[in-house]
Parts: C-alpha cells; structure tokens; sequence
C-alpha cells in the first residue's frame, strides 16, 4: 500500500471500493490493528492508535466469513464483547436482547452457529459487533458470502441500521452497487493507492480520475487528439469525428495536439438534438438487449464501438443506423497518461 | 518512513503480550535446561578433559577392538554336530544350526550401525509394501487388518524380546515344528546375536514406516495416478514412477524414525538376554551405555568410553534427522487440486487377488504381532515354566502382579512421574505450539526445531545426560541424580514425549481460521484471554488426544526409567520393575513381567480407542 490517506466524519458510513488485490482489506485490518502499518497513523477520535493492540481499540470488526465462534450460542458470541468489558449480567442479557431485537433474530439465543442460515450468521456477526457499541465499525466484505437476493436485503438492512444508530463505519467492498447504495462517501482504490474520493453521485457522474470513470458504472472510452482548449470547452478529433468535451478534472492542462481519453456514460445519448448544438455520432447497430428501462444498444462506428441505452419503446434492430447527440459536458476528457 | 531497525523493534513490541513472552521464555527455558544441556554436556565430558578439548577419548574408543572389530566375525551360521553316548560310542545324534551366536561381530559400534540399518531396510520394505496395498486395494476383511496391523506398537518392553528367544530358541516352538519334519528330528536352529535383535526391532518398528508411507500414499492426489494412467503408465511402472516418488517424504521420515529408534532400543537387548544369556545381542552401543552405568557404584567412576558411546549415538541419530528433516521439507510436494477432501483412489480386487491380498496382509499381521500375542500368553499360562508351548491356562501371575507390593508402587511411581510431565508439557507444548503456529517473533523457527528434537534424540543421551549434567549443577538439591534420581524422571518423560503434545494442538491450531481468534481480540479480549475462551475449546480434542499419546508413552518410557530408576529401584517405575523381573531367576517372574506389559498395553489401547473417538479418526502421530 502507498499512501493510503482519508478521514472518515463521525456517525459517517465510508466505503473502501476496489478490485481484489487493491489493499482495501489491509487497510481495515490496520484500522483494526491486526496488521501493522510500515509507516503512517491511524487516528481514532484524536487518539493515535497505531501502534495500540486491536484489543485496546475501540473499533469492532464483521468478517467476510463472519467468525463466529462454533462452540459459542448465538447469545454467548454475541455476549463475548461485553464480558469482556466485565458489564454486569443483567446488562449483558439486556443488551444483548437489544441488539437481536435490532437485527430481527428474536428467540434464536440457544442456537449454535452452524444451526443458522447464512443471512442469520451475517446478523450475528454484525450483532456482536454492534452490541459494544463500537467508535468505529469495520465491514469486510461482509455480503459477499450472501446469495444474490438476500445481499440486497441485507443491504437495505445494513443502512437501516446504520442511519438509526449513526454509527461511524468503514466499509470494504468490491462490488461498486453495494458501494454506491450504501455510502455517504467512497474511496476508490487501486494497486494499494486511494485514487479519488467522494460522494456516490459525484463519482458516478464526473469522475475526476480516469480509473473510476472506466471502474465505476459503464462507460465508452474514445482515444482521441486535443485540437483546441476554449475555457472549459475541449475541441477533440476522435478518428474523424470531432467532438466537444470538457475536462473531468479542471486543474488538467491540455495544450493541442495532446493524446486524451474521452469518456462518455451509455445513457448520455439522447436522440434528440440539444438546444445550442452538440456533439452528434452515428453508429451501425449490432446487437440490441432488452434490459427493462431501457435498449442496451451496441454500434460500430468510426470512433469505435459503442453502448447507448436507448428509451425501451424504441424500435431499432440490427443493420441500422442510429444517430444521437451528447451535451459537451458529458464527454469528459482525461489525459492519457504513459 | 520510519528507519528499518525501528520499525522492526515496533512490530516485534507489537506482536509480544505476557502469553506469548511467557510461551516463548518458558518454552527456551524448558528445551535448555532439559534437553539442550544434558545433552550437551555428554559431549563436554567425552571431549574435554582438564579444560582442554581432546579427542583422545573418541580415538582409544574407535580403537579398541571392543567397538571396532577388525577384522570382523563374519560367521553368521555355524552348524554343529550334536554327539551322544549309545553304547558306550560317541555317535552324532543331530545338529545345532546357530544363526547369529558366533557373528556376525564388528564390535559395539558397527554392530549397533549395522543392526539399525538392516533394521530400517527391512521395515521399510515391509512397512511400504503393506501400505501400498492397504492405500489402494479394497478387499474382504481390510477394516479388521488396519487395526491389527498396528497391534506391533503396543508396548512390551523386554518382552517381546523374551518371545522371541522362548520361540526360537534350542527348546522353543519353531524347533518342536522342525523336529516333527521327517528326517529333521534331530535338527535344533537357534536365533541369536544381532539377527534376532533385527528381527524384534523389525517387528517392532515396521508400523511406523506402515502409517507414514499409508497417510501419504493416501493424501496423493488421485489425478496424479490417473493422468499416469492415462499417458500408458500401469502396475508396478505407476507405482515406481508416481506413487512411490510422491509418497518419499513420508516413507523416509518413517524410516528414520526406525533408524534412531533402533540404535537407541534397549528392550530388544535385555529382552533376548532374559532368553538366552548374555551374547553378541549385547554387543550394541546401547546396551553398553546402559551397563556401564547401571555397574557403576558412583557416577564418577563411568568410564569415558560410555560418553563416547553416548556421543556417537548422538552424532549419528543427529545426522539422520537433520538430513530427513531437510530433505522432507525439501520435497514438501504441494499437490496442485487442492479444495475439499478428493476421495483416495481404492481399487476393488477381484479373481484369485481377492484371496491372496488378505493372505499375505493376515501373514504380515501374524508375523508382527505375534511378540504381542505372546507376550499375553505368557501373562496368562504356564508357558514361561513350561517347555515349547503352554500347556495351561493361569490367571495366578496376573493377579499375583496386582498383589505385589513392588508392583502396585512402581505402577503408581510410573503414574505419578508421568502426570506431572504431561501436566508440565501442555504448558510448555501448547504455548510453543501456538506460538510457532500463529505468531511470527524471531526465533520461532528455532522453536519449531525444537519442537520435533526430541524424537531424534536418543532416550539414553538423554538420560546419560541427566545423570551428568544435574550431577555437576543441581548437586544437593531436588533434581539430584544422586539423591532424588527419580525426581528427574518428571523432566526426561516430559522432553521426551512433549512431541506428542506439541504435535496434535499444532495441527489443530492450523484447522481454526485465524479470523476466529482476530474477531475475538477485535472485540477487547487480550492474547491470554483468545488462547483460553476462543482457541482452546475449539482444539480441545486435539490437546486432549496428544495428551492421552503423551502420558501413554510416558509410563512405556524405557531408556530413562533404567538409567535413572536403577539408582533408587524403590522410586523405580513400572518399566525398571518389569526389566528387573525379566531378568530374574524367581519362579514366574517372566509371566509376572508379561502380565505388567499386558496392563500397559490395555492402557494404549484405551487411549488409542478414546482419542478415536474424540478426534474422529484412526491416525497416530507419528513423524518427523
């Protein structure tokens, strides 16, 4: 890892996103204090905490394959963090009836870890950590054993919980729609570097970095030539075509004549022009999927190949030619970096 | 970027907490002061004299005639005429064929080489060959044959030896079979010397070769064969080319083991010496350590020559384990499709297979475990007074061992020495198991050597070693040799058997993902605390079993009972009680030393049976 840098606001739901292998578990594990860090802090409601033993950290951890003890209760796992604390019996059972309650696993006290479902085994793991009402909750990857359906049920779940206890909590995934629904804030990671963080929307919509333009959603990505910088207007020459854009990043310097990447999401396509004239492209279509909102439509056209979502109503099939328009600011250009 | 040294020093202070600072000290402590420096120190006194390191010791040893013979006796058979008085002439009546009574010889050290190497040859082919049967073949009755097959591992110490001299031995069974042979009648062959205490230790020692070469022919990956067989390769060709390269790291840790365990073995000797006296089965490394301090009135009065037998033993059984250890991490073969258990490829038999493959398995089991099978005849007839063969069923020598006061005291003696050794090894062994299985602090691969050594080193180092080092530091105090040599017991049966300990809570420590123990932590339970509520009960199983293994082989344990029970015989253990009895003249005192043997067996078996039951499986740890 290399510099990894954020800081996560109280009561804040932030989210580590990357491929595998990007060092956002190694992250969270130092965040817990089960790895070491060669340099840096971790800073803890002021506290520096870097060098403290994860046991003397008030952070609580859910693990990608929960770790539940298989020879505790569910009531005994869940406990194990207020013993611990040495809290008073009473407060235990209390606090513990709680939290079931909170994570609707009411009655299942006695059982063992093996006698519960998947998506029971998630609640108990995120009840044992909830329970010692932790400064920081860490999830890694916590969904990621769940089938398809109940991944998003824990999902609302999980933000449910969260809003209603404003818990502070560092999230790690690599699956960009968990990351989007769920976070106030992300942090796109890649080959163990943060490389943009912001608001789920933010991201999405202008990406400053070209990595989360390509990583995050779909895209098309055109490789074209600089031609001229008009304040924040870019005149580009994509194989033929030319095309108005603007920077995704307005503290990139262009000058002509410099190799950029111009990127533009599926659904900027309109198929009406644009008031004060726009980018306009065609393309031959050559293959159509119905995908409930809208046509996925590929085209080959000069530029390259292409995927537009058009409105579901549409009537195009392959062979012909479509011609659609894209508002200068949704091109957003990036320099191409050797 | 903080500087390289401190940042090292920060994660080591990181990694460090009282549980495992205490693991760690106590497991050094443990392995210096009870392993290391005895061990040590019989080197020190066959090599240093007046201060100064000479080797004059090592060379008069080397050239006495006694440990090297040169030129050796070679003369392994011997037959001679029998002559007999009819009618007042000398007439030959028959023959004696003597096998291993006049040679071979080579003198104490060659002899002790060369019966540890046929020893290792001849286990090893038998322990392969019935492994690979029993790896891959499915036929009638195989379940029953896995159990039996490890019946050889059942103690009888001195016992087995005796067995074998009471059935080849001038009077014994074989020769009552050969003289019924028309036109053998007056035929006598004798098994004596060094081939009969190969054949005991072969016996004795083909399991473990078996159950190392068994688990890694069983744990090769099925495709590996297949795709052989795919590419034309079959029968003896797959098993040379794939099946026997693959399953080398086992095989060869099993022979080694055979290999140190045979050059240490003092049963084999004692025992046959019981049968026929004293002879050439005496002539070994081993039982000359033994003798020379078992005569020797004070400890200062052993002659340098025993510490130079000690050193060699050392030396050599050193050699071997470091050179198996290397070579089977070397070819730690890392089998491709891993995942999930792959079931092992066994082939049903069929046709006139069906019936040879448990013949020769039967035989093979016969031949092994008979020394066990007599060894309960014994406790329960007549044979030990009577001729070739029992010729009644008592129960009296068994119950008379129950009613013998010296009996029940070294039994209890033997309990008691090896409670408190286990008790001491699973503080010192769980601690250092967790230790080099989970923490990375410098020095755990030291520990992990540790871990293992004891097996490699011979049990009379390590009680010559005792006897030397406590001699000259803890004089006058509670780990005296001299006044409290049974004190010390506690101490050898603990480095000696701590392996089994270590072993199983090792292994079970690996089977529990670390994120169990991570989560714990994560919620404020320090190290101490993880180990104990989180670690533990999970590997209970496993630590209860080792513990089971450990105590049994404590209370069998042979070479240090001797050396140290002989110098306070009323403190002895139950293994010193039995050796004295097997070498007394007493009416049934050999039926009485059986009957000792059978109540250890039954312990075995009860702790093999429960550690079954709680680990699931019928697997010994055994290994390098």
């Amino acid at each position: 890892m290399d510099r990894v840098s954020a800081r996560v606001e109280r009561g804040e739901f932030f989210t580590f996103l990357g491929p595998s292998g990007c060092g956002k578990t190694t992250t969270l594990r130092i965040i817990a204090g089960l790895e070491l860090p060669d340099s840096g802090r971790v800073i803890i409601d002021g506290e520096d905490v870097t060098y403290l033993p994860p046991y003397k950290r008030d952070t609580a951890m859910v693990f990608q394959n929960y770790a539940l003890w298989p020879h505790m209760t569910v009531f005994e796992n869940i406990a194990y963090g207020l013993k611990v604390r040495k809290l008073p019996k009473e407060e235990i059972r209390r606090r513990v009836k709680e939290v079931l309650e909170l994570v609707r696993l009411e009655g299942l006290e006695s059982r063992y870890p093996t006698q519960l479902s998947g998506g029971q085994q998630q609640r108990v793991a995120l009840a044992r950590a909830l329970v010692v009402q932790p400064k920081v909750l860490l999830l890694d990857e916590p969904l990621s054993n769940l089938d398809a359906k109940l991944r998003v049920e824990m999902r609302e779940e999980l933000k449910r919980l969260q809003r209603k206890l404003r818990i502070t909590t560092i999230y790690v995934t690599h699956d960009q729609d968990e990351a989007m629904a769920l976070s106030d804030r992300i942090a796109v990671m890649n080959l163990g570097r943060v490389v943009e963080v912001g608001k789920p929307d933010e991201l999405y919509r202008r990406p400053r970095s070209f990595f989360v333009a390509t990583f995050i959603g779909r895209s098309n990505v055109l490789k074209c030539r600089a031609m001229e910088v008009r304040g924040e207007e870019i005149i580009l020459e994509c194989s033929g075509v030319r095309l108005v854009a603007t920077a995704a990043d307005t503290s990139t310097r262009l000058s002509p004549g410099d190799m950029v990447y111009a990127v533009f999401r599926p659904h900027s396509a309109r198929l009406d022009p644009l008031p004060g004239g726009a980018n306009e492209l065609s393309g031959t279509v050559s293959l159509v999927s119905y995908a409930g909102e809208h046509l996925e439509v590929r085209l080959e056209s000069p530029v390259g190949k292409l995927l537009v979502y058009l409105p579901p109503d549409f009537r195009v099939s392959v062979g012909d030619v479509v011609k659609f328009y894209l508002s200068w600011d949704d091109v957003l250009v990036y320099p191409v970096v050797e | 970027m903080l500087p390289l040294g401190t940042l090292r020093l920060k994660r080591l202070v990181y990694g460090l907490d009282a549980f495992v600072v205490f693991s760690v000290v106590a497991s050094a402590t443990f392995f210096t002061l009870f392993l290391l420096l005895p061990v040590f120190s019989t080197i020190v006194v066959a090599l240093v004299e007046g201060g100064q390191v000479t080797l004059k010791y090592f060379v008069s040893t080397l050239g006495d005639p006694e440990y090297v013979r040169v030129p050796p006796l070679l003369e392994v058979v011997r037959v001679e005429p029998v002559y007999r008085f009819i009618n007042g002439s000398l007439v030959i009546s028959g023959y004696v064929v003597s096998i291993g009574r006049y040679g071979p010889d080579f003198g104490k050290l060659l002899n002790s080489l060369v019966v540890s190497t046929f020893t290792t040859i001849f286990a090893t082919a038998l322990g392969v060959a019935t492994a690979f049967v029993m790896a891959r073949y499915r036929f009638p009755g195989k379940s029953v044959f896995r159990v039996l097959l490890v019946v050889p591992l059942l103690a009888t110490p001195f016992v087995n030896g005796y067995v074998i001299g009471r059935v080849f031995g001038r009077d014994g069974l074989i020769n009552t079979l050969i003289r019924r042979i028309p036109g053998l009648e007056g035929v006598t062959v004798e098994l004596v010397g060094l081939p009969a205490v190969i054949l005991v230790q072969t016996l004795s020692f083909f399991p473990i070769v078996y159950l190392n070469a068994y688990a890694s022919m069983v744990n090769i990956d099925p495709s590996l064969e297949e795709q052989a067989e795919n590419l034309g390769s079959r029968g003896f060709k797959l098993f040379r080319t794939v099946t026997l390269p693959l399953s080398l790291p086992g095989i060869s840790a099993g022979a080694a083991l055979v290999f140190i365990f045979s050059l240490e073995d003092l049963g084999a000797p004692i025992g046959i010496k019981a049968a026929f006296g004293l002879g050439l089965h005496n002539k070994l490394l081993s039982y000359d350590v033994y003798d020379h301090f078992r005569k020797a009135y004070a400890l200062e009065l052993v002659s340098r020559s025993a510490y130079v037998s000690t050193s060699i033993m050392l030396l050599i059984a050193a050699a071997v384990f470091l050179a198996v250890r290397s070579y089977v991490s070397l070819r730690q073969y890392a089998m491709l499709s891993k995942g999930g258990r792959w079931s092992p490829r066994v082939r049903e038999v069929s046709g006139f297979r069906r019936v040879l493959l448990p013949l020769l398995i039967a035989l093979v089991v016969i031949a092994t475990s008979f020394p066990q099978v007599g060894t309960v005849v014994m406790a329960f007839s007549n044979w030990s007074i009577a001729g070739a063969t029992p010729t009644e069923f008592r129960v009296e020598y068994f119950l008379s061992i129950v009613r013998d006061v010296d009996m029940v005291r070294a039994a209890a003696n033997s309990t008691r020495y090896s409670a408190l050794a286990l008790l001491l090894m699973l503080v010192v062994g769980s601690g250092l198991a967790y230790v080099t299985s989970r923490r990375k602090v410098p020095g755990s691969s030291v520990l992990d050597l540790l871990a293992t050594l004891p097996i490699a080193v011979p049990g009379i180092v390590v009680g010559v070693g005792y006897l030397t080092f406590f001699n000259t530091y803890f004089r006058g105090t509670a780990l005296s040799p001299v006044d409290h040599p049974t004190n010390l017991l506690v101490f050898t049966y603990a480095a000696r058997r701590i392996p089994f300990v270590i072993r199983p809570i090792y292994a079970g420590i690996q089977q529990v993902h670390v994120s169990l123990e991570e989560a714990a932590q994560n919620l404020g339970a320090g190290r101490a605390r993880v180990y104990l509520t989180v670690l533990l009960p999970l590997i209970a199983g496993n630590a209860v079993a080792g513990a089971l293994t450990a105590f049994v082989y404590s209370m069998n344990e042979v070479s240090t009972s001797l050396l140290l029970g002989a110098r306070d015989p009323e403190r002895a253990p139950l293994t010193y009680w039995i050796s004295d009895r097997i070498g007394g003249q007493t009416l049934g005192s050999v039926a009485a030393a059986a009957a000792a043997c059978v109540l250890l067996m039954s312990l075995q078996v009860a702790s093999i049976a429960l550690s079954n039951v709680i680990l699931k499986q019928r697997v010994a740890f055994l290994g390098v």
